[in-house]
């Protein structure tokens, strides 16, 4: 499998939103790998459902990034990465939209926009930097109109992601 | 997780730092 053909099935698969577990299959972090040799797998839980107490690793709450490899787990290249914490998810595919609203302009930035889709749960923090960045980069005065619309549309969204 | 690892057996030690699993039995998330 592909980086990109794994790319395209994750955009296309049908959500719930309602779920209160996911399982994500994507392409490793830890090195470059266009055969989809090596996978990264996340268990994405929603907290604070009333039958339904999230698995966590080390410490609830925590943010932790551990690396098993040594004595007690043997691995070969590349290797293991464990991470654990807490994440926004479903908050650019609900604002999808409004996201691409504010990046009418280039091919540039719409392919940004899908990157930040693809990734919503950990790019969040970019997806928020990329608002601001959105109006700065517009020309005329129709796409900061456009922009600035889609930007509020967007903030509402993040806002009602995160509540 | 994100990576490969060599023998089953030695996830053992990943799920022993896991907790709110649900699971009953050491080992049987392993499965």
């Amino acid at each position: 499998m592909s980086h990109h053909f794994l790319q395209n099935v994750y955009t296309k698969v049908p959500f719930n939103n309602y779920a209160k577990l996911h399982l994500q299959v994507l392409p490793t972090q830890l090195v470059p790998d266009d055969e989809g040799k090596y996978l990264r797998v996340r268990l994405i839980q929603k907290e604070g459902s009333k039958y339904y107490n999230p698995t966590y690793l080390f410490d609830e709450g925590s943010t932790i990034s551990w690396i098993p490899c040594g004595r007690k787990l043997t691995c070969s290249f590349p290797g293991i990465k464990m991470f654990y914490g807490p994440d926004t998810y479903f908050v650019s595919l609900q604002c999808h939209k409004s996201l691409l609203q504010i990046a009418p302009r280039t091919q540039k930035k719409r392919v940004l926009a899908q990157n930040l889709i693809d990734y919503e749960g950990e790019e969040a923090g970019n997806l928020l930097q990329f608002v601001f960045n959105a109006t700065v980069f517009q020309s005329s005065e129709d796409d900061t109109l456009t922009s600035r619309l889609g930007q509020q549309k967007l903030w509402s969204c993040l806002r009602n992601s995160f509540q | 997780m994100d990576g490969q690892f060599d023998k089953l057996e030695e996830l053992i030690y990943v799920e022993s730092h896991l907790s709110n699993t649900s699971a009953k039995f050491y080992g049987e998330l392993e499965l």
